[in-house]
């Protein structure tokens, strides 16, 4: 435990890591402030916190940590667990906004969950491929992606997939079942990533 | 006797344009935007429509340049500030070429005519769609609006906004150097857009001074059952402000982009270019005044428009 305390320090980019949530962390003041905007800064919220997740994965020097006495896999864990940090941030977070905006709170736990799951999956599997920085690329496309359905509602009048005020049965579906496929492909990419 | 010199840099220049602009171009992120805004473009078409004598007409027209914006200018800030960074790895080879950091920063920022180019092929998209499908006869277009208004909206909200987005880029490739830079930068610009102008976006008297963000909403309203902000069930409404000035505006802050980009390179910090970002700083001020104090006054507001469906 005390070896893994000792790589994450090190090894895995905080500043970057942190920082999702710290922006998330102004969001939510925001949202205290002009009620409003909680339609759109909330979601922003999860979705921020889901892409700082993705950096916990990023690995300059793949090439080294596959030859190392411990491997892949043991580092892969190690980062997937960093990775929970700003995921744990991005909930108290949405556990801190105005509840009467914030709407069901375990609509959004599972809403970050399942976002968060995907993340990971990404993340490991260019981890797996020794793909370095590409946490940079999986947040920029997770937030687009995640602000995508707002701005489509702008125009088509269509539900966006986040609790607002909360999920409907299919919605709490697919965000279920994304959560459980990103959790079997962390898990199937972690075993393949094999001890070296 | 001539020197051919200038001749070589301009060549030189355009060559690496050239380069910046194919690179650009073939980004995945960048191809997946322009198709996304292509593809809802026509999606919109058939789902937000309105009817008028049994006949079915594309609805909300003037919210539409939230499309290329979003899907085109976003994901070029996020392609130009990779593109612009990238050629970091190899800047102790790029210090011992000719040409400097401030050269290749003005080659990124012209390759974000990409950008340009396919705001206006959305734009081209968006006129054949309305050709083909028309407007109801209360729609906010040309039939019923000053037509330099909207042609500056359309031009201001869609294709300068994805020139704006790359240039945007490429002056945070430049200067921020955190990991995860542009999606910060995409979070930021959509916060601070929302902002800036919704709280008092509808507020009669101070609604014209939404206009300093970098896209502005000019177009509110439409398929709501109930009044909203103001604005009748089933009506459109056209905020004040004037359009022509804030289209302006926005080409002056893109200037002030490319500029704040080459200023990262010390050897470019002439005092030429200082009295041009001063120039363009004063003339932005400017444009923002004029396009706050000049053109609609008040909101003005359609006829209701029957919702399709």
């Amino acid at each position: 435990m005390a070896e893994a305390f000792w790589y994450l320090r090190r090894a895995v980019p905080w500043t970057a890591l942190l920082g999702g949530p710290a922006l998330g962390s102004a969001l939510v003041l925001l949202v205290h402030r002009w009620e409003s905007l909680a339609g759109l800064v909330l979601p922003l919220v999860a979705v921020v916190a889901a892409a700082a997740a993705a950096f916990a994965l990023d690995e300059p020097s793949a090439a080294v940590t596959t030859v190392t006495p411990r491997g892949r896999r043991w580092a892969h864990t190690a980062r997937a667990v960093a990775a929970l940090v700003p995921l744990g941030a991005g909930a108290a977070l949405l556990l801190a906004a105005p509840a009467t905006l914030r709407g069901d709170l375990s609509d959004w736990l599972l809403t970050l969950a399942g976002l968060g799951a995907l993340v990971l999956c990404l993340g490991l599997s260019a981890a797996v491929r020794q793909h370095p920085g590409a946490g940079g690329a999986i947040a920029a496309a997770v937030v687009l992606a995640g602000l995508t359905p707002l701005v489509l509602g702008v125009l088509l009048d269509l539900d966006p997939p986040y609790p607002l005020p909360q999920l409907s049965d299919g919605l709490r579906a697919m965000w279920g079942v994304a959560f459980l496929g990103g959790v079997a492909g962390s898990a199937r990419l972690l075993v393949a990533a094999g001890p070296r | 006797m001539r020197f051919t010199l200038p001749e070589i840099r301009r060549a030189s220049l355009t060559s690496m344009v050239g380069i910046e602009a194919r690179r650009f171009a073939k980004h995945p992120l960048f191809v997946i935007g322009v198709l996304a805004a292509y593809g809802v473009a026509v999606w919109a078409s058939t789902l937000d429509t309105a009817t008028s004598g049994g006949e079915v007409h594309v609805e909300g027209v003037l919210a539409h340049p939230i499309v290329p914006a979003f899907f085109i200018g976003l994901t070029s800030l996020v392609v130009a500030a990779s593109l612009t960074r990238s050629t970091d790895v190899a800047a102790e080879a790029m210090g011992t070429a000719p040409g400097s950091e401030a050269r290749r920063t003005l080659a990124v920022a012209g390759a974000c005519v990409v950008p340009l180019v396919a705001g206006l092929g959305w734009l081209a998209e968006l006129f054949v769609i309305v050709a083909v499908r028309g407007t109801h006869p209360n729609e906010l277009w040309f039939p019923t609006v000053n037509d330099g208004y909207v042609w500056c909206i359309l031009l201001a909200l869609g294709p300068v906004s994805c020139l704006g987005g790359g240039l945007l880029g490429v002056l945070v490739g430049r200067w921020l150097r955190f990991r995860g830079a542009a999606v910060v930068a995409v979070v930021v610009v959509v916060a601070v857009d929302m902002l800036g102008q919704m709280p008092y976006a509808y507020d009669d008297d101070r609604a014209s001074f939404r206009l300093w963000v970098p896209w502005a909403m000019f177009h509110a309203g439409g398929a709501t059952e109930e009044e909203l902000n103001g604005i009748p069930a089933y009506s459109q409404a056209l905020l004040p402000g004037n359009p022509a000035w804030y289209l302006v505006y926005l080409l002056v802050l893109c200037a002030l982009a490319v500029v704040g980009a080459i200023w990262h390179d010390r050897g470019a910090r002439t005092p030429r270019v200082r009295l041009v970002a001063v120039g363009l700083l004063v003339a932005a001020i400017g444009c923002f005044l004029l396009a706050a104090l000049t053109g609609i006054s008040d909101v003005v507001i359609s006829g209701p428009i029957d919702q399709a469906g």
